[in-house]
């Protein structure tokens, strides 16, 4: 047991930051964010027993974004399986944001904002996949483990989102340049 | 290679998924196609503004302090032989608490953590809370209310006989407004369980009953009362057989059933 705790501590703890990170991603508001991560750790303490890889990252990933999906189900299912729909993926879903300082603010340039919100617009199957790729640089076989999705799904996903992000960006920036 | 396939492969081709020969026809084709070319190019600044400026979402302070103090509850105590220290015995009981979700006041953090939502405290019980809501959910839904109907506890005791290696005391409350309707075999904790089923006006109670196991089995536990996704339960444990009564019907009634089960149970 004493051996469990101290590796649990060096394997999982260091990842706790991607796993927020993630479930922030996939939830879109602090508040359902710091519940399911607290869930998710908990359950990764209970099931560590159970871990026989060797990516604790992707695997504490796994429990972070089943946990955001078990939530998802029971809060918000509405925003489960859909495809792209512009009046469902329009706006994010909620306004709150991870405090800015002036600086911050000045140097975030337009294009910064409209990728978040373009990425916050997408579809949570299509979301999850972008970021883990371009935020926590899986591969496409980490993604599909971890999704339980064929390679083949994660590939055409990941297309679909860059596409959508895209055309999103190239839109507002032409619709910025207009006015 | 032509644009359509090229298309097809052009992500797998910037996030390196492709192997050698792919990869290979992709760039070839792209040199000369000034098509694909374009669309590499926005790939890849794309690829390349996702990566500089989307939010790295961090954790409160409040959270990740939470979190740490979580695992320093859940740590147990060193080496075993150090016993007798104090320090050891306080990480024995959050140990216990742990395990056993004792609702005792353990440290600050604990009951902070606790603050935050019942469904988020860690604990062995979780599982048997999950189980026997289940079970009572189970029984509603599947029109398996009873294998056993009968409002007689003469008919509903014997009938558990042979099919437990336990005896349950049973008895009928129509009187106190809680009539028996009749009784299940249910399974929680992988151990068979008697189902003792009543009724509150159009409400089902369920009240299940199994022998405790391992450290539990030698103590009593008071009674406890947890709610979850619209349904309580009570809970206690006596002479090493435990008891959870589940229902919808409104707390008050809940708790005069309880109460009389106690008297019996």
């Amino acid at each position: 047991m004493p051996g469990q705790v101290a590796s649990f501590e060096q394997l999982v703890l260091p990842h706790m930051r991607a796993g927020y990170n993630l479930a922030r991603w996939l939830l879109r508001n602090d508040h359902d964010a710091e519940d399911v991560m607290q869930e998710a750790m908990v359950r990764a303490f209970r099931f560590f027993d159970g871990f026989r890889g060797d990516n604790p990252r992707a695997w504490l990933l796994t429990v972070v974004r089943n946990s955001a999906y078990t939530f998802l189900q029971q809060n918000r299912a509405r925003e489960l399986g859909t495809e792209f729909d512009e009046e469902v993926h329009g706006e994010p879903a909620s306004a709150d944001r991870t405090e800015e300082t002036p600086e911050v603010l000045l140097l975030r340039s337009a294009q910064q904002r409209s990728l978040n919100e373009a990425v916050e617009a997408l579809p949570v199957e299509f979301r999850e996949v972008f970021v883990l790729r371009e935020m926590e640089g899986l591969s496409y076989k980490e993604i599909a483990d971890l999704a339980r999705i064929p390679i083949g799904t994660v590939m055409s996903r990941l297309s679909r989102a860059r596409r959508q992000l895209q055309a999103a960006v190239g839109r507002r920036e032409r619709g910025g340049s207009a006015s | 290679m032509i644009c359509a396939e090229t298309r097809r492969l052009i992500d797998a081709y910037v996030d390196n998924e492709l192997d050698l020969r792919g990869a290979l026809e992709v760039e070839e084709h792209i040199a000369r196609c000034p098509a694909c070319g374009a669309e590499e190019r926005a790939l890849r600044e794309l690829q390349a503004s996702a990566r500089a400026n989307l939010t790295r979402y961090s954790m409160s302070p409040e959270l990740e302090a939470r979190l740490r103090a979580l695992l320093q509850v859940e740590e147990p105590p060193a080496p075993a032989a150090s016993g007798n220290s104090s320090t050891a015995r306080v990480a024995r009981r959050a140990l216990r608490a742990w395990k056993w979700a004792a609702l005792a006041p353990l440290a600050a953090a604990a009951a902070v953590l606790f603050a935050v939502g019942p469904g988020l405290w860690p604990r062995r019980s979780e599982a048997v809370e999950d189980a026997v809501i289940a079970a009572h959910v189970r029984s509603l839904l599947a029109n398996h209310l009873t294998d056993v109907a009968s409002s007689d506890q003469h008919t509903v005791k014997p009938w558990f006989q042979g099919k437990l290696d336990y005896s349950v005391s049973v008895t009928d409350w129509a009187a106190e407004g809680f009539p028996l309707v009749g009784g299940r075999l249910d399974y929680v904790e992988d151990t068979p369980a008697a189902a003792l089923v009543y009724k509150r006006a159009q409400h089902v109670i369920n009240l299940f009953v199994w022998p405790s196991k391992g450290e539990r089995a030698s103590s009593d536990e008071p009674v406890r009362r947890l709610c979850r996704r619209g349904y309580c339960a009570y809970r206690w444990s006596k002479e090493g057989m435990r008891y959870w009564a589940v229902s919808d019907v409104n707390d008050a009634d809940l708790k005069t059933f309880v109460e009389l089960a106690r008297r019996e149970h």
